[in-house]
């Protein structure tokens, strides 16, 4: 199963908050309703040694996705073709089990709808294979990338394939949950902060 | 902002908890000692508290027709779709042992199903509280809060057991429930005392929920613990207006210290990151 991810440059990121945007204006989002969001992390450390970065999040594509796990409908899903975690609205009943078995807290509660929502990596656009997602299409820095972890060729491959190790980071998980969004920070910016 | 607890479901689990333990209770009494009629009358309450803290836990859901949904996919063996089983074998195993409690001859199946209702009301209040254990939240990544559900829930069953028992039949005699209602109280507080531990020991601090705190301590240990205790004193030949006092009293103290605890869940339920809440700044980390 392919594993499709974002890879978010931070070196890269402006923290303009264009992702944001246009993730909510592709996915129609109301107000109050959000599917990503940019954290200023820092500054951090005693002038004049200080550092900060921008650190945008979504949901992580976990490859042990509790949020599947607890829910009662089979609502939260994974798709077998592309390996990614979508919500069926239509099944969804608005529980919330599987905003309380996030670790990241980056699901929403759409209370007009009554169901919740995550980042489907825009599965209404990318299903065709060859489109992007809107934040990884819109973004002005070319911070963000999109693909399958699995191929080497993808964007998200190419890209980390610039970096080394030291530089390459995923959020920390309580119990194995295997995030697959990859970080990308050199330590010449700023170090990467493991407890947020 | 959305509500720290969750009221409909801290009803459900602190309902259907105490109305499973205490139909556990009513089965057991077919083997320990206890009156029909009394046996029946806790059925009724039981089964009752049953259905009405599942009829909380649909207020939780979007919409309450959603439940249908769940019931659709009740094979799924989520913490919600085992919850869904058990609750629904407990009511219909209740609803027939109530059946055959009214049919003479049928001893043999009436205590085939008073054993099935203890398995599944004890069973009932565990898994309540098992849908909980996700590693998103620390407060409720252990095995012992399932267990305080269970413990809490045992307290107030067994008092309620006993109250209701009282009430609908003069010739009830508590004589051979003091110990077991003693036990359970027993058991109720070792699994507070023991979750309080557990979150102090994961970094909550329960002294910052001090009310709630007090509430677990001094009705779920004291008054539950304290009541059993004058309960087994009196149980032989006490009054039975004092008995009938002390049991009421002891299950409002068993089912304050069980809401408690189930309040301090939801209190501490800080995720492993709530990367969401209002636009964050992690200042020098």
């Amino acid at each position: 199963m392919p594993k499709k991810c974002l890879v978010i440059n931070l070196d890269r990121c402006t923290g303009c908050d264009s992702c944001i945007v246009s993730c909510k204006f592709e996915n129609s989002l109301p107000l109050g309703v959000y599917y990503n969001r940019v954290l200023a992390v820092g500054p951090t450390g005693t002038y004049p040694d200080i550092e900060r970065y921008n650190l945008p999040v979504q949901c992580q594509q976990c490859e042990h996705a509790r949020c599947i796990e607890v829910c009662p409908t089979g609502a939260s899903y994974r798709d077998t073709e592309t390996g990614v975690v979508l919500v069926n609205r239509d099944d969804c009943i608005g529980c919330r089990y599987c905003m309380y078995a996030c670790p990241y807290g980056v699901r929403s509660f759409d209370k007009e709808a009554g169901v919740v929502g995550k980042c489907t990596l825009c599965s209404q656009l990318t299903a065709d294979g060859y489109s992007k997602p809107a934040c990884v299409h819109n973004c002005p820095g070319g911070a963000r990338f999109y693909g399958d972890l699995e191929d080497p060729e993808s964007d998200v491959s190419k890209e980390l394939a610039k970096y080394d190790d030291e530089c390459i980071h995923q959020l920390p998980a309580p119990d194995g949950e295997a995030p697959l969004t990859r970080y990308i920070l050199s330590p010449k910016y700023a170090s990467w902060k493991e407890n947020l | 902002m959305e509500e720290i607890i969750q009221w409909p479901l801290v009803l459900f689990s602190l309902l259907a908890g105490a109305g499973g333990c205490a139909f556990a209770f009513a089965g057991a009494s077919e083997f320990v000692g206890g009156t029909k009629r009394a046996r029946f009358a806790v059925g009724i309450v039981s089964l009752v508290l049953v259905v009405v803290g599942g009829l909380f836990s649909v207020l939780h859901l979007a919409s309450p027709q959603h439940v249908m949904a769940a019931v659709r996919h009740v094979f799924s063996f989520s913490g919600v779709s085992v919850e869904l089983m058990v609750l629904g074998l407990l009511v219909v195993v209740g609803v027939v042992y109530l059946v055959l409690s009214k049919r003479s001859g049928v001893d043999g199946a009436r205590k085939g199903f008073a054993v099935a209702g203890i398995v599944l009301g004890l069973l009932l209040a565990f898994v309540t509280g098992h849908g909980y254990v996700i590693s998103a939240k620390a407060a409720w990544f252990t095995e012992i809060l399932p267990i305080a559900y269970l413990g809490t829930s045992l307290a107030a069953g067994a008092l309620l057991f006993l109250l209701v028992s009282l009430a609908a039949d003069k010739e009830f005699s508590a004589k051979p429930w003091g110990v077991p209602v003693v036990a359970a109280s027993i058991v109720g507080a070792v699994t507070i005392v023991a979750y309080l531990a557990y979150l102090q020991s994961a970094g909550f601090d329960v002294a910052s929920q001090a009310l709630v705190t007090g509430l677990a301590v001094a009705c779920g240990i004291v008054v539950a613990i304290g009541c059993s205790i004058a309960i087994l004193r009196c149980a032989a030949g006490g009054n039975r207006q004092t008995l009938t006092v002390l049991a009421a009293v002891g299950f409002v103290g068993a089912l304050a210290g069980g809401l408690a605890v189930r309040m301090l869940m939801w209190l501490f339920s800080e995720g492993f990151m709530e990367l969401f809440e209002a636009a964050r700044v992690v200042l020098n980390c």
